[in-house]
């Protein structure tokens, strides 16, 4: 036995050095890791991420936080930050890192719990690690497949349990399940479906005790994110969160074939090509289904297949693959069916985040299949069984070959920083006074924002107010501009420097305008429509306009705002932004029948009141709020508070020094779900602290062997 | 292919009839006919799932047929089940390297349906 936990080591750290050597790209490449929809940070926008806040203001006319499960991420990306780390720095630590360390050891831990055999694991954990969709999903998916090693672990521990019965690994299951949601939702729901399979045949089972307590450690987990999950479903921030979940389908990119070969639609040779293009098959990597195929016929009489989970695998195997495989054939209509009709299945408006789940069960089974062709050839001759076990090795590293000579993509290559962004963005960071940077017609990769310079981008202009309204008139247009505070207009470089290889090995510049069309369009668009000159950014292509005439974030008028003519009177009032959910205004600076413009998009959860001022205002302190009736969305799209002087009087004769605040109610919400989510994270750790304890006491007065971690298989 | 389909499912239905009243006289030809059976589901879910314009009540008929084949399936022997699982497989693989890739995936997909019916033969065997 003793052997064997050698063996387990050596093939684990076989798996990790090769995962190592694979991806030596996250260690050794000096540029920056992002491609894709991989996002880039400034360090001086630090500040910005880690707000306090459901709300976010660096964002176009500033929207509530769609997914606020990151939001521990931000605080810990922004604390680094603004310790002298850069954001790469922190993808690498907290996304690529573990991507590539903890994958190897958790899967294998996992599936050498399943299959009770040392070589399926490790024949399965290849398969796992170095299919082409998880690798597609490193290259800019970081989030997706950081669930990859969370989701094995999760495996792992729940499989533990039920065979060892052993609390401590309810309280663990119950923390993972927490980190996971932080780094990715909607995988996690689908992780969550997989483990409901679990529970109900452990239900069948009649294991009631199984049931309800792995089901309590998930609901723990859940529940630690109650500072957001109450701002959301408690704060009337549902509708708004819910908006962005797409309305319609995507088109079916994966079919079946890809699904049951794990494979990227866009790979062929190794490579990564144009997304939504999909490329031929490379035999190879039929060996995939192949083996899981075998490994399904040969399981009964090959291993010591945990029960407790064989069926849930078998079951979430067709499920998953039918699901991933989107609208295509077989049963064509069924997903739109559910994607219609089932709450919560319109987070998936592409089916690829189903994979996960097929990856796990058919690497399962495919390391059974590699196995028991192994044992087969070690009967006949062991040396046979060697060559077998490095040639599927070698097999299944051939996905990441261009890994290693770094020509996959920008992940792995590295990028610098075009040095006019680094212009533009010293420049911006220069101007303290708030105001936006409209971005025309695409955000490129390295464009600077925070909450003081918000990018907006040009598509949220046309949701916000009708375009043909918009840009069919010049003054209507200025004054849109000048009202929602956008004081720059940048058009990007008109080559966005990324490159793709075919498979001669060529490169392939992307242009940046591909899709968009020639850069003279939105110059000319912006000269026609603003009248503004472009100034030169560094000799470079970048073109950058300013308007001088843009208003502050609150202003006051004594008319309502109207985009047909200009604003009389305008007055730029004192007000200081506490945070990008709360505002401060003196209430000297209102005179009667103000109109107070706050050039935030309107949402009716920006609500004006009345307090006792203070350095640190408190909302639950006693306050006077301004009916909603007061409260309407302008002509621009924002918000503007009618203050009628009998208001201003009723503050006066409430409050002995009052100062008028606005401020974004569902972030009231968070205080109290964050004293909920730490308190339940407390209580946690507080239990797997008194159940290690137990079990190493226990083990002191008992024998030695039971304290593995690995423990043995029953 | 519509038109195919109508002639197909008829015939389709008076075999079926066929073997359910002479498999009692002539054990042999039940033991091959289960087997023909078998493609009659595989085809009859390809029509199924392709989802042909046809009306509800031929639908259900094919519905009905996938049901009749699936369970009949599940009568034949494990090996059998996984060696036309592998068959499905293998026929994708050359259609693939030919670059049919519709004909690949429509191999692939009986492949799939196939190892659904090896899936839930195994879940049953298990839970005897």
């Amino acid at each position: 036995m003793q052997s064997d936990k050698i063996r387990a080591m050596l093939l684990v750290l076989v798996l990790v050095f090769v995962s190592a050597l694979t991806h030596h790209y996250v260690f050794t490449q000096k540029g920056i890791l992002s491609a894709g929809d991989w996002v880039h940070f400034y360090a001086e926008a630090g500040t910005t991420l880690a707000n306090y806040s459901v709300y976010i203001k660096s964002q176009n006319f500033g929207e509530a936080m769609s997914l606020p499960n990151n939001w521990p991420f931000y605080l810990v990306a922004s604390n680094l930050m603004q310790a002298g780390f850069s954001f790469d720095f922190f993808t690498r630590v907290f996304f690529l890192i573990p991507i590539v360390l903890f994958t190897p050891i958790f899967s294998f831990l996992a599936f050498k719990r399943i299959s009770g055999n040392l070589y399926a694991a490790f024949f399965a954990t290849l398969i796992y690690c170095f299919n082409t969709f998880f690798l597609k999903l490193q290259l800019d998916w970081l989030t997706y497949a950081s669930i990859w090693w969370i989701f094995a672990l999760l495996v792992y521990l729940v499989v533990s349990y039920s065979q060892t019965k052993r609390l401590v690994y309810l309280p663990i299951i119950s923390l993972i399940s927490a980190i996971g949601i932080v780094y990715e939702l909607r995988i996690m729901l689908v992780v969550f479906a997989f483990f409901g399979i679990y529970l109900v045949f452990r239900l069948f089972a009649k294991n009631f005790r199984d049931f309800f307590l792995i089901s309590c450690a998930f609901a723990l987990g859940v529940l630690m994110h109650s500072f957001w999950l109450l701002p959301i479903f408690f704060g009337n921030m549902y509708s708004d969160v819910i908006t962005y979940a797409s309305s319609s389908i995507f088109p079916s990119f994966f079919n079946i074939v890809d699904v049951l070969l794990l494979r990227s639609y866009q790979w062929s040779g190794g490579y990564v090509f144009e997304p939504f293009i999909k490329q031929q098959v490379d035999t190879l990597l039929f060996i995939v289904p192949f083996v899981a195929m075998l490994g399904l016929y040969s399981r009964p009489k090959y291993t010591k297949f945990d029960k407790s989970i064989l069926k849930p695998l078998l079951v979430s195997l067709v499920i998953f693959a039918f699901l991933a495989k989107q609208a295509n054939i077989p049963g064509t209509q069924t997903y739109k069916f559910l994607f219609e009709n089932v709450p919560l299945f319109s987070l998936f408006r592409e089916s690829s985040k189903f994979i996960i789940i097929v990856a796990f069960c058919i690497s399962v089974f495919g390391g059974i299949g590699a196995a028991f062709i192994k044992s087969k050839l070690t009967t006949k001759h062991r040396y046979l069984a060697g060559f077998f076990t490095l040639l599927f090795t070698f097999l299944m590293l051939l996905n990441s070959v261009h890994y290693i000579d770094s020509s996959v993509g920008d992940m792995t290559k590295g990028v610098s920083i075009p040095s006019e962004y680094i212009v533009l963005k010293n420049y911006l960071v220069k101007d303290n006074e708030f105001s936006r940077v409209l971005w025309y017609p695409f955000r490129p990769r390295f464009a600077y924002y925070s909450q003081e310079k918000p990018a907006v981008l040009i598509s949220s202009v046309q949701n916000h107010i009708a375009r043909n309204d918009l840009f069919n008139n010049k003054n209507r247009f200025n004054r849109f501009l000048d009202y929602s505070s956008i004081k720059y207009i940048v058009v990007p470089s008109s080559i966005q420097k990324e490159y793709k290889y075919a498979p001669d090995d060529t490169r392939i510049e992307i242009e940046g305008y591909k899709y968009y069309g020639s850069k003279d369009k939105y110059l000319s668009s912006i000269n026609r429509n603003t009248g503004l000159k472009n100034v030169p950014v560094n000799d470079s292509d970048l073109s950058f306009f300013k308007n001088e005439d843009y208003f502050p974030n609150i202003y006051t008028s004594k008319t309502p705002l109207s985009l047909d003519y200009n604003l009389q009177n305008p007055d730029y009032i004192k007000y200081k932004m506490l945070t990008p959910y709360l505002y401060e205004i003196p209430i000297d600076e209102l005179g009667d029948n103000d109109h107070i413009h706050f050039s935030d998009a309107y949402s009716s959860n920006w609500n004006m009141l009345a307090m006792e001022k203070d350095n640190e205002p408190q909302i639950n302190d006693k306050q006077l709020k301004l009916t909603s009736d007061k409260h309407i969305k302008n002509k621009a799209g924002l918000n503007t508070y009618i203050v009628d002087s009998k208001w201003i009087e009723q503050v006066k004769a409430t409050f002995k020094n009052p100062a008028i605040y606005i401020f974004y109610a569902p972030q009231s919400y968070l205080r109290i779900g964050s004293y909920i989510s730490a308190l339940l994270i407390l209580i946690t750790l507080l239990a797997l602290f008194v159940l290690l304890s137990l079990g190493f006491f226990k083990r002191q007065n008992t024998h030695p062997d039971i304290t593995s971690l690995e423990g043995e298989h029953k | 292919m519509e038109y195919i389909a109508l002639i197909l499912l008829p015939l389709l239905i008076l075999l079926m009839l066929l073997v359910v009243f002479m498999s009692s006289h002539f054990s042999v030809l039940r033991r091959y006919l289960k087997y023909l059976l078998v493609f009659i589901f595989l085809l009859a879910c390809i029509l199924l799932f392709l989802e042909f314009n046809l009306a509800f009540i031929l639908n259900l008929l094919l519905a009905g047929i996938c049901l009749f084949g699936f369970i009949l399936a599940l009568s034949l022997e494990r090996i059998y089940i996984y060696t036309l699982s592998g068959a499905a497989l293998a026929l994708s693989v050359v259609l693939n390297l030919f670059e049919k890739a519709a004909l690949s995936e429509l191999c692939a997909v009986m492949f799939y349906l196939i190892l659904t019916i090896a899936i839930v033969k195994d879940i049953i065997n298990e839970q005897a």
